[in-house]
């Protein structure tokens, strides 16, 4: 019940003595308890009719309720668990690279450490993690695997289920409330982890470089709290930032499927209507990136075609039947940017020059194209007005990556 | 300056309106300004926005002499007002300053909210209004704890009993101020009260009609 979270008085159920619990105050030092917010303009003051006095809150996390300076935050103390042998049901295989990897993730689970893993777009990260978690399950531990994304923990989720069929696992993403049974795998958006406190022994980000985790103190904040003082943390990414220096790292330079990263061609910006070739033409589906949410419509009414972003009310059933090929094209912000799997598109960039596509961005974009064995080449364009660093740099590290993964 | 809502920055536009004189500054940016609809013609009584005529709801005789709604209460509304009211961002509340008219008549009685809902709540969103109009509050009202209006149908609300209470006696012109009117039945109920007790009109102010 609740083990390893914080709750908030009223989120506390009937049955629950508060006075056994530990009680911590909402907000120490103009840093607020569950979400490590420290930033002056998102607290805020108002008159609080309980204790007649005007109380400080918190407002970046006020979506989950809300955190007081006058009321406490309750812990819950996390219950141990007990170990499932023999969870793994998957019956893949992993190539040399995977492998080698995979058994670092496992020996870092093992020894609770830290480990950097960057493994370029379409290399089977989710695979590798498998054989580290069947491991952490064996032994009794609680597992987090925390992305940025909510899309990539919706698309996470029923792979994990697949993988260890036998493993109650939760996901948890935005508007859900306070994780009321126990699982031993938790599927969470950084974000969620905010609820909980030392309750995980091993932690797994995914796309540790995507926004908003990348550049948020107070998620990195949230992360190491959520994890148990001795636990293991492994840090996925395809792109990895210059943050991330002093960890253990490992690298994987080929794609699953040993076909090299497509990259990207540079075209001149047309308009979008007569130049952009082939719509309707091709098995290939179509993903248009858009730089910004105005962009994304106009150039979508244009095609007369869906587009999702992150305001989208009916985002996921757009993006089921995109992959259920249901839909040809699709014109996106940069929501489906990582860790989003399309069998077999075409990616074509609108205004790649512009300030929200950076090197990442532009990388992980790339590699929605091909990820699949039967069609490992995509046709990856970026279209724009004149080059810009970003763009250059990564073409370069695209090739770059495609040279290392063929030399060795 | 940060938007009070997404926390956006804010870029204040200078033109020649307020190149000279500053006005009000808003603490929305622009994109959540426009996310608002301000009513602009309604029922002359209600302000119902999908009417042009007196609409059904207030041709019957009631204390409530008007009402007026600055905003239409659209998925942009529902979503500030989940976040203001039941979430209880309080802060909020400065992001309406933009939408409110510059002066009022009437001494200001919030609606009340039950003593239960207020330990709930931690605050009373239409005292947060009333502050923000920068008038006194006046505490003419009680409210009998029941069930959130927002759960019931139209023909509960009419039927329930009223729940307000009068505290004292008053005399003057009087203002209500709450968060929406939906079918105004509270409205009128507290004006009934008020009616009865001295007051010489009754009008109403709401920031959102739905």
């Amino acid at each position: 019940m609740f083990s390893g979270q914080w709750l908030l008085k009223q989120e506390l159920p009937d049955y629950i003595d508060s006075s056994a619990l530990p009680a911590h105050p909402g907000i120490i030092r103009r840093q607020c308890r569950r979400c490590g917010n420290k930033v002056r303009y998102k607290f805020a003051r108002f008159p609080h009719a309980a204790c007649g006095r005007k109380c400080l809150y918190c407002r970046n996390c006020i979506l989950m309720g809300r955190v007081t300076s006058c009321e406490s935050l309750y812990e819950m103390p996390s219950s141990s668990q007990l170990p499932f042998p023999d969870t793994l049901k998957w019956n893949g295989t992993l190539t040399r690279h995977q492998q080698q990897a995979a058994d670092e993730i496992k020996n870092t689970v093992l020894g609770r450490g830290q480990l950097l893993v960057h493994a370029v777009c379409g290399a089977g990260k989710t695979e590798m993690i498998f054989p580290g978690i069947e491991a952490a399950l064996a032994r009794g531990d609680r597992v987090c695997i925390a992305t940025p994304r909510a899309d990539v923990v919706r698309e996470l989720y029923p792979r994990i289920r697949q993988a260890f069929p036998g493993v109650p696992a939760a996901a948890l993403y935005g508007g859900h409330s306070a994780q009321v049974t126990y699982t031993p795998v938790v599927l969470s958006t950084t974000h969620q982890l905010c609820r909980y406190k030392q309750a995980f022994d091993v932690l797994i980000i995914d796309e540790v470089d995507a926004f908003p985790y990348h550049n948020d103190t107070s998620l990195q904040w949230t992360a190491r709290e959520a994890a148990k003082p001795d636990a293991a943390i492994i840090h996925l990414t395809a792109t990895p930032g210059r943050k991330q220096k002093n960890i253990p790292k490992v690298f994987v330079p080929v794609r699953y499927h040993g076909h090299p990263l497509p990259v990207p061609a540079f075209h001149l910006f047309p308009r979008i209507k007569t130049k952009l070739p082939h719509i309707e033409a091709g098995d290939r589906q179509l993903l248009i990136f858009a730089p910004t949410i105005s962009r994304a419509e106009t150039i979508a009414e244009e095609l007369r075609v869906p587009f999702v972003h992150s305001d989208t009310p009916e985002r996921e059933e757009v993006i089921d039947a995109f992959r259920n090929r249901k839909i040809h094209t699709l014109v996106t912000t940069t929501i489906l940017e990582r860790g989003v799997t399309f069998p077999s598109v075409d990616v074509y960039v609108i205004d790649a020059g512009h300030d929200v596509f950076d090197e990442a961005a532009l990388v992980q974009i790339a590699g929605r194209a091909g990820r699949s064995a039967d069609d490992p080449d995509g046709d990856v364009r970026f279209y724009m007005e004149g080059k810009t660093d970003a763009v250059i740099e990564a073409r370069d590290a695209i090739k770059k990556m495609n040279k290392r993964g063929y030399v060795t | 300056m940060k938007c009070v809502y997404c926390f956006q920055p804010v870029h204040p536009k200078t033109d020649w309106s307020n190149a000279f004189l500053p006005g009000r500054p808003s603490r929305l940016c622009e994109e959540c300004v426009n996310g608002f609809e301000v009513i602009t013609k309604g029922c002359p009584r209600c302000c119902n926005p999908r009417y042009s005529e007196t609409c059904p709801d207030c041709r019957e005789d009631s204390a409530l002499i008007s009402n007026t709604s600055l905003l239409f209460y659209n998925d942009f509304a529902k979503e500030w007002m989940a976040r203001f009211k039941y979430r209880g961002d309080y802060e909020l509340i400065a992001s309406m300053s933009v939408f409110l008219p510059p002066f009022v008549r009437g001494r200001a009685v919030p609606i009340p909210l039950s003593d239960v809902r207020l330990a709930e709540r931690g605050f009373n969103q239409a005292e947060a209004i009333t502050e923000l109009l920068m008038k006194r509050p006046r505490p003419y009202l009680k409210r009998s704890h029941s069930e959130k209006q927002a759960k019931k149908s139209k023909q509960e609300r009419k039927r329930g009993a009223n729940p307000f209470l009068p505290v004292q006696k008053v005399r003057g012109d009087l203002l209500l101020v709450d968060d929406i009117y939906t079918t105004g039945t509270t409205m009128k109920q507290a004006a009934a009260v008020l009616k009865e007790n001295g007051a010489d009109s009754v009008r109403g102010l709401t920031l959102f009609h739905s």
